[in-house]
C-alpha cells in the first residue's frame, strides 16, 4: 500500500551519499552473518541513517538513531540507500512494519 | 530456608551493548571482589564476583558485550551458551537509556529465550540532557519486564536493582514471549516447527521451542547443528524449517530473518513510542562537534600522533621516577643479602646466589618495568573510557587497510608497546580470524617494555651521545614499520583473503571515572605481574642454574682472578657451552659466545638480556660502566646489528605460550618463533657483513 511511494527515489550508494543527507537505507549487498550484525546494530533497510562524516577515501560516520557507528568505505558501497527529505525514520519502519502485518 | 528470601545464593548474569555502561554497574554490584575467568575453550573472558545483599549471597558474572544473541561472534556464543547452559536465576540487561532502541534489540532477544530478565535502564542522565523523557513503568508494562533507571557512573538507582534481583529470583518466574507477535506467516510456521519438537519434548528441557522454532526460520546455524546432533526427527524438523523460509519469503518478499527482525524492531519501536517523549531536538551534540575535529581528514592523524607522543613522554619521563625507585631498593636488598650472608666464591652453585642472583635479578627486572607499563595501560584506559580508542581505529582504518590490516588493529599494536602478552589478548576486538591472527602474529614487532633496557643498554655503548635519542627512536619506528611489512606479506600469501569490512560503533564522549580507569589498568598490569611471578621467576631458576652448572674444579677457580671468576663459571656451564656451540652462526652477525649467552637469556624473557651482561661483564668493575665495557669490546656495525636481533628475534616465552592459547594451536606460536628469530638473524647478518662490505669499499677506495 505505501511501499511505492519511496521506490521513485534514486538509489545511490551509502558511500555515495553527501555529508549530513539524511538517506533511507534500502539494502545491503552482504554476507548472512554480516548483515545480522549490521541490523543488531540498528542498520537494517527501512532505518533512516544521517551521513555524518564522509570523506573519501577514509571510513563514514553514520548515524543511527542516537548512536554513530564508523563504517568502512568498502562497506558503504555495498549499503544501497535512497535520500529522503521530510519523513521520520520511525514512521519509515512502521510503513515496512505494515506492509508485513495481515 | 535462611531469611525472608526464597534462596541464600542468587546466580546473577549482567549483559547489554557494548557502551552501555555495563561493567560501571558490575563494578558497583560486585565491588573489588571480582576476578576475571577465561570461558572454557574458547578465549572470550568472563569477569565474576561476588556480593552479600540483605543476607543472600549474589554470584555476578559480567557476560561479553554484545549486540544481539545471534551467535554472530563469538563473544555472543559464548553470552548465549552461558544463558542457556547456565540458567542463572536472573539476567540483568542494562540498556543505553539515550539508544534505546537499538539497545532493546538484545533484551527482546532475552525474552525470547526465556530468561528472568530484569532491564537496568542506564545513563538516564544523558538521555534526559538530550531532552528524552522515558516513562519506564510503561516500558514494563508494555514488555512484561521490569525496568530500574540508573546512573552507573553516579550510582543512581544501584540499590533498587539489588532490590529487584532479590525480588525477581523470589518468584521464580519466567517471561512468556507471547508479547511479540510474528504475524499469521511467521506464527503458522513457528506452531508447526514447535509441534514436531515437542514430538521429543524431553530433549529440549533447557531450550524454550519456540526460541528453537524461532532460531531455525533465522537459519542459525548453531541451532541446526544442535537439531541435528540431538533429534531423533532432524529430517522431518529441518525440511519443515526450510519449506518455512521459502514460503515466508515468497509471501513477504524478503527472508525470513529479515520478516523477524522487522517484527522485533517494530514491536520495539511501538514500545519506545508509547513511553519516550523527546522535548528537544538533538542536532548538534556535543560529541559529534569534537568528532567533527577529531575525525577530521586532515587533522585526524596528526591529533592521532599528537595523543600518541603524549602517551609516551608520560611512559618514558614521568614513569622514570618510581622506576628509579625500585630499582634502588632492589640493588640496596641485594647488596644488603651480599654483605650480610657470606657464602664461598669458589662454590657457585649455594643458595645466596640462587636468592641474588637467580630470582632478585630476574624477577626484580621485571618488577623495575612495572611503573612505565602501567602509565601505559592507564594512558591507553584512558583513551578507551573516553571514547577516543575507537575514533583512533576509525582514523587509522583506511592507512590500515592499505597495509592488509584492519582500523581495529591499531588497538592491540599500541598496548604491544607496553606487554606483548596483553596485546595479543586485545586482537579479541577484531573480529575476522584471519585478521585477528596476522595481528597476533606482527604484535612482538612493537618493542615492548622489556625490550627498552637492552635498547638503552645497547645505544649508551655504541652511540655517541647526540644520537642516542635518535638511534631509541628509530629502533620503535622501525619495528612498527617492519610490523606493518610483515603484515603485508602475510595478508598477501598465508593469510590470503578479502578485507573484513569495518564496522564499529563510535561510542560518545565520556568523561572517565577514577574508579573505572583503576580496574582496566590493573586488569592488563596484572597479566604482566602474573607473567613475573610465574614465567619469569621460573626462567630465572632455571637459567640461574644451567649458566652456574657444571661448576669448574674449586682449583681453577682459585687461580683465577676474583673478578673473572663468574666469566669463568659461565664459560663453563651449560648455557656458556650452547653459545660456544653457536659461535659460528652468531660470528656471521659480528656477535661472540658471550653476547650469544644473553641472547639466549633474552628468548625466556627479554628483560634478562641486561642482566646477564651485567653477570658476564661482573657490574661496575675497574670503574668503568657496562655500557663502556660492551662498546670496547664489539665494532659499531655489530652493535647496530645487535639491535636490530633484539628488536626482531624471539618473542618471549609468556608470549609464545599466549600465542598457543590465543590462536589455538603450537603451530601458530610455532611459525612465530621461528618466522621472527630467522628474521631477525638473517637482518642482522645483512646489516654486518653489507655494512662491513661498504666500509671497505669506502676505506678501500
Amino acid at each position: 500500500m505505501t511501499e511505492t511511494k519511496h521506490v521513485e527515489a534514486e538509489l545511490t550508494s551509502l558511500a555515495a551519499a553527501r555529508e549530513g543527507a539524511n538517506v533511507r537505507m534500502v539494502s545491503a549487498d552482504c554476507g548472512r552473518g554480516l548483515c545480522a550484525r549490521l541490523a543488531s546494530m540498528g542498520m537494517r533497510p527501512g532505518m533512516t541513517l544521517r551521513v555524518i562524516k564522509s570523506a573519501p577515501p577514509g571510513p563514514l560516520v553514520v548515524a543511527v538513531g542516537n548512536a554513530r557507528i564508523g563504517i568502512g568505505r568498502g562497506m558503504a558501497f555495498k549499503i544501497m540507500v535512497a535520500e529522503e527529505t521530510s519523513r521520520g525514520g520511525a514512521a519509515q519502519a512502521r510503513d515496512k512494519t505494515d506492509k508485513l502485518r495481515d | 530456608m535462611t531469611g525472608p528470601y526464597m534462596t541464600d545464593r542468587i546466580r546473577v548474569a549482567l549483559t547489554g551493548n557494548p557502551n552501555s555502561g555495563k561493567s560501571t554497574i558490575f563494578n558497583h554490584l560486585a565491588g573489588a571482589r571480582q576476578h576475571v575467568a577465561n570461558y572454557p575453550g574458547v578465549t572470550v573472558e568472563v569477569t565474576q564476583g561476588t556480593a552479600t545483599y540483605e543476607g543472600v549471597r549474589l554470584d555476578l558474572v559480567d557476560l561479553p558485550g554484545t549486540y544481539s544473541l545471534s551467535a554472530y561472534s563469538p563473544e555472543e556464543r559464548v553470552a548465549r551458551d552461558y544463558l542457556l547452559k547456565e540458567k542463572p536465576d536472573v539476567v540483568i540487561a542494562i540498556v543505553d537509556a539515550s539508544n534505546l532502541e537499538r539497545n532493546l534489540y538484545l533484551v527482546v532477544q532475552l525474552i525470547e529465550l526465556g530468561m528472568p530478565v530484569l532491564v537496568a535502564l542506564n545513563m538516564m542522565d544523558i538521555a534526559e540532557r538530550r531532552g528524552l523523557s522515558i516513562d519506564h513503568q510503561r516500558l514494563s508494562e508494555l514488555t512484561g519486564v521490569t525496568f530500574v533507571p540508573t546512573v552507573g557512573h553516579r550510582g543512581t538507582g544501584i540499590d533498587t536493582l539489588r532490590k529487584k534481583i532479590l525480588h525477581e529470583a523470589g518468584t521464580g518466574r519466567r517471561i512468556s514471549a507471547e508479547s511479540i507477535r510474528y504475524g499469521r506467516d511467521v506464527g503458522t510456521e513457528i506452531t508447526a516447527l514447535e509441534s514436531l519438537l515437542d514430538e521429543h519434548a524431553g530433549l529440549w528441557e533447557e531450550y524454550p521451542t519456540r526460541w528453537l522454532a524461532l532460531s531455525l526460520l533465522e537459519e542459525d546455524s548453531e541451532v541446526i547443528e544442535l537439531i541435528e546432533r540431538k533429534a531423533p526427527n532432524a529430517d522431518e524438523i529441518l525440511s519443515q524449517a526450510a519449506k518455512g523460509i521459502e514460503r515466508i519469503h515468497a509471501v513477504a518478499g524478503s527472508s525470513a530473518e529479515t520478516v523477524i527482525a522487522d517484527r522485533r524492531y517494530g514491536f520495539i519501536s511501538g514500545a519506545c513510542q508509547e513511553s519516550i517523549k523527546s522535548s528537544v531536538e538533538t542536532r548538534h551534540i556535543f560529541s559529534d562537534k569534537i568528532d567533527l575535529i577529531v575525525t577530521h581528514r586532515v587533522l585526524g592523524l596528526p591529533i592521532l600522533l599528537a595523543l600518541m607522543y603524549i602517551v609516551f613522554y608520560l611512559t618514558f619521563n614521568i614513569a622514570a621516577y618510581p622506576s628509579e625507585l625500585i630499582e634502588d631498593g632492589l640493588v640496596e636488598l641485594s647488596d644488603y643479602a651480599r654483605t650480610a650472608w657470606q657464602a664461598d666464591p669458589l662454590q657457585p652453585l649455594n643458595i645466596r646466589s640462587l636468592l641474588v642472583d637467580g630470582i632478585l635479578a630476574g624477577v626484580g627486572g621485571v618488577v623495575v618495568f612495572l611503573p612505565p607499563i602501567m602509565v601505559l595501560f592507564m594512558a591507553i584506559a584512558a583513551l578507551e573510557d573516553t571514547g577516543y580508542m575507537a575514533r583512533a581505529a576509525f582514523v587509522t582504518d583506511h592507512l590500515m587497510h592499505k597495509m592488509g590490516l584492519h582500523g581495529k588493529s591499531f588497538i592491540p599494536m599500541l598496548v604491544g608497546f607496553g606487554c606483548s602478552v596483553p596485546a595479543i589478548m586485545a586482537t579479541r576486538i577484531v573480529e575476522n580470524r584471519r585478521d585477528r591472527l596476522t595481528t597476533m602474529l606482527i604484535v612482538p614487532l612493537m618493542s615492548c617494555g622489556g625490550k627498552y633496557p637492552a635498547y638503552a643498554l645497547l645505544v649508551a655503548a655504541f652511540f655517541p651521545l647526540a644520537w642516542r635519542g635518535a638511534m631509541l627512536w628509530f629502533i620503535y619506528i622501525f619495528g612498527a614499520v617492519l610490523a606493518v611489512l610483515a603484515a603485508k606479506l602475510l595478508k598477501s600469501t598465508l593469510l590470503r583473503g578479502e578485507a573484513h569490512p569495518f564496522v564499529m560503533e563510535l561510542p560518545p564522549y565520556r568523561m572517565p571515572t577514577f574508579k573505572g580507569l583503576l580496574i582496566h589498568t590493573w586488569e592488563r598490569s596484572w597479566l604482566f605481574l602474573k607473567k613475573a611471578g610465574t614465567v619469569i621467576f621460573a626462567v630465572s631458576i632455571v637459567l640461574w642454574f644451567f649458566t652456574n652448572w657444571p661448576s669448574p674444579p674449586r682449583e681453577e677457580l682459585a687461580q683465577a682472578d676474583p673478578s673473572e671468576i663468574r666469566a669463568a663459571v659461565l664459560e663453563h656451564s651449560v648455557v656458556g657451552r650452547v653459545g660456544k656451540t653457536l659461535e659460528p652462526a652468531l660470528e656471521m652477525a659480528g656477535f661472540d659466545w658471550k653476547l650469544g649467552t644473553a641472547l639466549i637469556g633474552a628468548s625466556m624473557a627479554k628483560e634478562v638480556f641486561v642482566a646477564q651482561m651485567g653477570i658476564i661483564y661482573g657490574f661496575g668493575e675497574e670503574g668503568r660502566s657496562l655500557a663502556e665495557q660492551i662498546g670496547g669490546d664489539y665494532s659499531v656495525l655489530a652493535g647496530f646489528a645487535l639491535l636490530l636481533f633484539t628488536l626482531i628475534a624471539s618473542p618471549c616465552i609468556a608470549t609464545v605460550i599466549i600465542m598457543r592459547r590465543e590462536s589455538g594451536s603450537w603451530r601458530w606460536a610455532a611459525f612465530q618463533w621461528l618466522a621472527l628469530t630467522a628474521g631477525g638473524f638473517v637482518l642482522a647478518v645483512v646489516v654486518f657483513q653489507g655494512g662491513g662490505l661498504l666500509q671497505a669499499l669506502w676505506t678501500g677506495g
